[in-house]
């Protein structure tokens, strides 16, 4: 479980807040979505978990220990992250940036290298990419080593930062439908962040949507659409439903 | 002139083109990894340490603007020595500019995106430079490697000046003798290993390169392969040239070497042969040469510091340039004062003098001198408003040259220019200059056909050239005094000015000279 309370980001003492008094529980297991568009804050909430950025104000705590006095490196060993630009380390073969994190934790090469081999089987690649280097993958396969990095050191919690945003979109849907099967058989806490509404309503159980530093809603999908708490929440869904009804309406004429 | 054919001269020299092409491969070589070391270092501490970017880069481009010579200079100076040491730390500090700048910006120049991945995988700040800053930067690391290599295959050239041997030898010893053949011999060689130098680390560079999306897919042995034997190659090559160059001085004990040292000058080299080879014939010991030796100082502190046994020195230069006693004009009060200072202040020993007095000198044509009836510079007096002096710049400004001459001899030349010797003796004989200042016993007051004037008021200086010794030798090896004093007064200024001549008008070498000079006065 990872409780966020009172949380604040500022970086002119307070005048503008990037993140303003933001109380969030994300459940163990849950699939967890971020949505909002640059700037809301969304990105900012999830760097703070395995502390890339620091809070101004406020506690974050992971299975009830307070994130500050936990040692930094450790922390962000414990945690799964997926990067938005992927951050596969170009000089190391796939089968060293699989095993980073576990190297990392001093596990034996064997161990290391059995590991990779799992992971490229649950990730859909075959087992000769483990000696490629990142630059002759493509950026979808990229991303699934990202993923695989994230998972090495199967960790309780699995931090995605807009993973999918730059790949195109049939790649971007496999992915999606690779990750929700992907869940379905590990036992993991994700949270996801996305400006993407239709993923956001493909992937989370619950989503959350940020706006200028505030997170204006959280809930389950239904709840989000049926009961919009705020305009700004009503405008986000309006536009989409809008195309959709107008698709729909084109595919009957 | 009787130049040697070409092919001989290069087979000739064969033996010693290999040796000191290992001496300059070391001498580049081990300084490029010696700054690759503390290059990698210094900038990782400036990449660490924000506030010392500036000053530490600052310092190394600063490092980089001194002059090849004086920082040599001023590294023999420092160390104390002469030889390997400050050759090699000279070329280590030039080295560390490209070496350092490059390895910065590599290690800036990664993608905000890795870095933040370096993070958040966990990385401590350590592992984030040396797991992934610094394998990433490693192409700008080379081309910085690559870059300090190709300019220390080129300053090494300038080792040869304060006796680290290399290519510089022959450069220098070209320039002495003015033999365009030897300084080819020394700059083509060189210029060669720059190229050859950069193609083999730019091999390297290649071959630790990560492979790209474009490129065919190789098998990870061939992969490993391909890294790690380019990367080794330079490693391979430096132990090799290593190898060769301690075979090439095997470390043998001390007292059985007699050292000679010169200066790099024609005169000097003819001398220091002569030493060298009186001494193969009259002894056992193995002679050394560390000839061409940058300047008298450079040569006193050889001496004095024990890197050289002896040297040819003039009493004048010594008195004047070593010890700062100025205007002594007797001859025999010049020899007694070196002797004796020399003794007391340095261990250092005068032998009998050689005879010839290589002093400053007023030189006109044969051909002006018997038109004008000029014998001594008195005589210029009367003509001297119309007269054209070419004079080098020491000359010009030393109170023991011209300045004095124009005062005791009343001398008032209508012009005044300062040329370099080698201009001048030219320009002279040509009809440029109708009076020119050089040296009484150069080659080229024959090979001109130039006239010395009698200095009849005894203005110069006396330079009577002879042997001097670290007496510490002399003790070791006390039939080096009579050996060497079998040379005294058996060259005179003609005698002297001949060799010279035969040097540098005929481009014998001086070891031919040497040789024929030693063996026609028998004393070999």
């Amino acid at each position: 479980m990872i409780q966020f309370t009172n949380i604040s980001k500022t970086y002119d003492d307070g005048h503008t807040f990037a993140l303003k008094d933001l109380n969030l529980t994300v459940a163990d297991s849950e699939f967890l979505v971020l949505l909002g568009s640059s700037g809301s804050g969304k990105s900012t909430t999830l760097k703070m978990i395995n502390r890339l950025i620091d809070p101004s104000s406020g506690t974050i705590e992971i299975d009830g220990a307070n994130i500050n006095g936990m040692d930094v490196v450790k922390l962000r060993r414990s945690i799964g992250y997926v990067f938005q630009e992927i951050g596969l380390f170009p000089h190391m073969t796939i089968s060293e940036n699989v095993a980073i994190i576990p190297k990392l934790l001093g596990w034996t090469k064997e161990k290391r290298s059995a590991r990779v081999k799992e992971l490229l089987d649950i990730i859909n690649l075959p087992q000769e990419f483990a000696q490629r280097l990142p630059g002759q993958l493509s950026g979808g396969q990229q991303q699934r080593i990202g993923v695989a990095r994230a998972l090495a050191a199967d960790p309780q919690y699995l931090l995605m930062d807009e993973p999918f945003a730059a790949l195109d979109a049939v790649t971007r849907d496999k992915l999606q439908q690779e990750l929700i099967s992907l869940r379905a058989h590990l036992n993991k806490t994700i949270i996801f962040v996305t400006h993407d509404i239709f993923e956001a309503l493909t992937l989370g159980d619950r989503i959350a949507i940020f706006h200028n530093g505030v997170m204006e809603q959280i809930g389950a999908r239904q709840e989000i659409l049926r009961g919009p708490a705020t305009d700004f929440v009503r405008q986000l869904f309006a536009r989409p439903a809008q195309q959709l009804q107008d698709f729909r309406d084109l595919s009957n004429e | 002139m009787n130049e040697q054919a070409l092919i001989p001269f290069i087979l000739e020299r064969l033996p010693e083109l290999a040796q000191r092409t290992a001496e300059h491969l070391m001498l580049a070589g081990l300084s490029t990894l010696i700054a690759t070391f503390i290059g990698l270092a210094i900038a990782i501490v400036a990449f660490e340490y924000r506030r010392l970017r500036d000053p530490i880069t600052a310092l190394v481009g600063i490092l980089q603007t001194v002059p090849s010579l004086a920082m040599l200079v001023f590294l023999m100076t420092i160390l104390g020595c002469i030889g390997v040491a400050p050759a090699l730390a000279a070329l280590t500090l030039y080295a560390l500019l490209p070496i350092v700048r490059n390895t910065l910006i590599g290690l800036e120049s990664i993608p905000d995106s890795i870095s933040e991945a370096a993070r958040g995988v966990g990385m401590t700040r350590g592992q984030e430079i040396f797991l992934v800053r610094l394998p990433m930067a490693m192409p700008a690391v080379f081309g910085g490697i690559r870059t300090a290599a190709v300019v220390g295959i080129g300053i090494a050239t300038l080792s040869a000046f304060i006796g680290a041997g290399g290519l510089g030898e022959f450069i220098n010893r070209g320039l002495a003798l003015s033999n365009t053949r030897l300084i080819l011999l020394g700059a083509i060689p060189s210029a060669m290993l720059a190229v050859a130098a950069d193609a083999i680390l730019a091999l390297a560079e290649w071959g630790i390169r990560p492979l790209k999306a474009s490129d065919r897919p190789v098998s990870l042995g061939y992969q490993k392969f391909r890294r790690w034997g380019a990367a080794s190659l330079p490693a391979v090559l430096c132990i090799s040239v290593l190898l060769f160059y301690l075979h090439e001085h095997p470390v043998t004990a001390r007292t059985e070497v007699l050292r000679i040292g010169s200066k790099h000058f024609t005169e000097q080299l003819v001398l220091g042969e002569i030493f060298a080879q009186l001494a193969e014939a009259k002894t056992k010991l193995r002679v050394e040469r560390q000839f061409d030796l940058g300047g008298t100082l450079v040569c006193h502190g050889a001496i004095t510091k024990n890197e050289i046994d002896m040297y040819p020195e003039y009493t004048g230069t010594g008195l004047s340039t070593v010890m700062h006693i100025e205007d002594v004009r007797s001859p025999e009060v010049a020899l007694n004062t070196v002797s004796r200072e020399y003794k007391s202040r340095y261990d250092l020993i005068w032998l009998a003098p050689l005879g010839f007095n290589n002093s400053w000198a007023l030189l006109v044509t044969q051909k002006k001198a018997r038109s004008n009836a000029w014998a001594n510079i008195s005589d210029l007096r009367s003509d001297a408003p119309n007269l054209h002096i070419g004079l080098t710049s020491e000359f010009a400004e030393r109170l023991d040259g011209f300045p004095g001459i124009k005062r005791v001899y009343k001398l008032n030349f209508g012009k005044i220019s300062d040329v370099d010797t080698n201009i001048a003796y030219k320009a002279l004989a040509e009809g440029g200059l109708d009076v020119a200042a050089g040296n009484s016993t150069d080659g080229r007051i024959e090979l001109y056909k130039l006239k010395l004037l009698i200095d009849d008021k005894h203005f110069f200086c006396p330079y009577q050239a002879a042997p001097v010794i670290r007496d510490d030798t002399l003790k070791a090896h006390p039939e080096l005094a009579e050996i060497f004093d079998s040379l005294a007064n058996k060259i005179d200024d003609e005698e002297m000015r001949h060799l010279n001549y035969l040097v540098d008008g005929e481009h014998q070498s001086p070891a031919d000279v040497a040789r024929k000079f030693l063996t026609d006065n028998h004393l070999i």
